[in-house]
């Protein structure tokens, strides 16, 4: 795990368990030139085409204005799949000879090293796809994008995704029943709520616009969620053991939906707040400061804002915990 | 659609070359060395996926090593005291026979580091060498004839690919750059181009890449024509496929089919004497009859760059 080493800082977060099956993705070659400008302005474009074309399903932003070598982004779960109301954080870093070289891409929304989501998405993190020079298949061209990376990502993350390993083509339904029940309490507990949970150390590892993306899209989608977790509470998973049949998770214990329940109400009320105080304080500033944009630029992804500790933690997980 | 007579002249060279070559594979190198390097792992015990895992991480280690021990493009240094060494205890003496032969024909030999575009890589870089020849013999004065020939095709080719749906922002500094490096010939001595090929992470590798967009853009607008020779194992021959896995990646070996589209797009002929262990190289001209000054060596999964004098 040495690219992306301290990512979930100290404190909270546990260190992400070693997974099983999956070593760490390789190190970065040695060479550390600087990135050219037309890496920096592919980089821009590629940005900039995210943002017109994600239709609200993906993200991405610099997590630091002086570095764009370094993009967070995120894949939002489509519906009908196991993914659906999760958000999944990735990782992205553009070598000096982006984009003749391919991105490194991490997925670091894993139940912190506990759940592999996916065949080609690994509990350490790795992202397994041929364009990425970590699977078999077509590789990496500078015709692709961060976009095209990002969708062949979600392509991979469709209703069946037992069949995605060699050798499972052809699974049926029933045999792709289980790891789909494993996926969905996972989505759920780990990608939705860890992530607009703001005690949590995934909620502070993302940058600032990325939280207001999530906080929005969880506010906005929030009856369909509900719905999802009732759903899985009528088919009778709740109390169920939440494991994964495939063997790639160590995620043991119960898929406790009704706690999960209970969590997502308090979450939203603390979301809510949250969100009220950010665009009041976001309206004070655009009082003091001159100009007025400040609000509608926070999801944008070419503007990460300078003041990502506006919002206080530590009253929203107090929020969040009394709820 | 072309000409019927345009269809019988690619068929028929790229049937004599593929009748007359063992099947090429530019990762055969790799592969040999993956086979040769001892793992701690029994591979028997291991699943595919985790035995094409391993494949991949040892293939990056070696292009990693490549890259650091091969320059882009060597000196010039002659052909056979370039060759003799890699064939020593052959047991085919064909391959002696094959390089003595050469060495008459042929003053000096260029390397091209083994990376999967030293097609890509030798055609541009002995092009351009000429190119920046032609024009220190006319002095600072007007563009060779040659030159501006190539900056109309070069410049004209962008609406070319945009036309067979590459995106701009995909392919638009690639263009640029090699725009630039045209419009700098005039200013650009042998040495200064020669450095400029063997910048890691600079020019040379996006116009090198840029070679496979304009040999892909010339097979899509070719489609009819191309698609024969694209066909995959199953028999069905999808051009826009084909591009996608064997034309654009960076770093994959290089086909007879891609030859011949750059050379048709960029109008520029090329020579390749195919070395093998017969004993006598044959020499290829695309297209057939022209006097090619670019002059390539060809051995079973790649090439180098040849000079007559």
């Amino acid at each position: 795990m040495s690219f992306f080493s301290g990512w979930f800082g100290g404190g909270a977060a546990a260190a992400p368990a070693a997974a099983p099956t999956a070593t760490a993705p390789p190190a970065p070659t040695a060479t550390t030139a600087p990135p050219s400008k037309h890496c920096l302005r592919r980089i821009r474009n590629d940005l900039r085409a995210l943002e017109r074309d994600a239709g609200g399903m993906l993200f991405a932003c610099v997590a630091d204005d002086a570095d764009f070598t370094a993009v967070d982004a995120m894949i939002v779960g489509l519906e009908g799949t196991p993914y659906a109301g999760g958000f999944f954080h990735f990782k992205v870093r553009f070598p000096p000879a982006y984009p003749c070289d391919c991105p490194k891409v991490e997925l670091a929304t894993t139940g912190r090293g506990t759940v592999g989501f996916n065949p080609n998405l690994y509990a350490n993190g790795k992202v397994c796809l041929s364009i990425l020079g970590t699977w078999a298949g077509p590789s990496w061209s500078p015709t692709q994008s961060l976009a095209s990376v990002l969708l062949s990502i979600q392509s991979l993350m469709h209703d069946r995704p037992y069949v995605n390993e060699p050798g499972r083509e052809a699974a049926s339904d029933a045999a792709c029943a289980p790891y789909n029940e494993f996926l969905r309490y996972a989505t759920l507990r780990y990608a939705l709520a860890r992530n607009v949970d703001a005690s949590s150390a995934e909620y502070r590892a993302m940058p600032e616009p990325m939280r207001r993306f999530v906080a929005d899209a969880f506010l906005r989608k929030f009856d369909d969620i509900l719905a999802l977790v009732d759903a899985a509470i009528e088919r009778g998973e709740d109390g169920r053991p939440h494991r994964d049949p495939t063997n790639r998770s160590s995620a043991s214990g119960a898929a406790n939906y009704g706690e999960l329940r209970r969590e997502l109400v308090a979450l939203r009320a603390a979301t809510e707040a949250r969100v009220a105080r950010e665009d009041r304080d976001d309206d004070d500033d655009a009082e003091t400061v001159d100009g007025g944009a400040a609000a509608s630029e926070a999801a944008s992804p070419e503007v990460a804002s300078p003041e990502g500790a506006s919002a206080s933690p530590a009253a929203d997980a107090a929020a969040a915990t009394n709820a | 659609m072309a000409a019927g007579n345009d269809d019988e002249e690619l068929r028929k060279a790229i049937a004599a070359s593929l009748a007359e070559q063992p099947a090429a594979d530019e990762n055969a190198d790799i592969q040999r060395a993956i086979e040769a390097s001892t793992t701690p792992q029994d591979l028997n015990a291991l699943t595919a996926a985790e035995q094409d895992k391993l494949t991949i991480e040892q293939m990056n280690a070696i292009n990693d090593e490549i890259q650091s021990n091969q320059a882009m493009v060597g000196d010039r240094v002659g052909v056979a005291a370039a060759l003799a060494g890699e064939y020593d205890g052959n047991a085919n003496a064909g391959f002696a026979r094959g390089i003595a032969e050469l060495d008459g024909k042929y003053a000096s030999l260029r390397r091209v580091r083994k990376d999967g575009n030293c097609f890509y890589r030798g055609f541009l870089y002995r092009y351009l060498e000429h190119l920046c020849e032609l024009q220190a013999g006319r002095g600072a004065g007007a563009p060779h004839p040659e030159l501006e020939r190539v900056r109309g095709v070069v410049r004209a080719s962008k609406a070319k690919i945009l036309s067979v749906d590459y995106e701009e922002t995909a392919i638009d500094m690639f263009w640029e750059m090699l725009v630039e490096v045209l419009d700098d010939v005039p200013k650009t001595t042998l040495d200064q181009w020669h450095a400029k090929m063997n910048e890691e992470h600079g020019v040379a590798m996006h116009i090198v890449w840029f070679c496979r967009v304009l040999s892909a853009a010339q097979i899509k607008l070719n489609a009819d024509r191309f698609a024969p020779f694209v066909m995959d194992e199953t028999g069905a021959a999808d051009v826009a496929e084909f591009c996608r896995r064997e034309v654009e990646p960076v770093n994959h070996e290089c086909e007879q089919v891609q030859i011949i589209a750059l050379t048709e797009m960029l109008e520029i002929p090329v020579a390749i004497e195919y070395l093998d262990g017969s004993g006598t190289p044959s020499k290829l001209v695309f297209p057939e009859g022209a006097s090619p000054v670019v002059n390539l060596l060809y051995r079973p999964g790649h090439y180098d760059i040849l000079y007559e004098e």
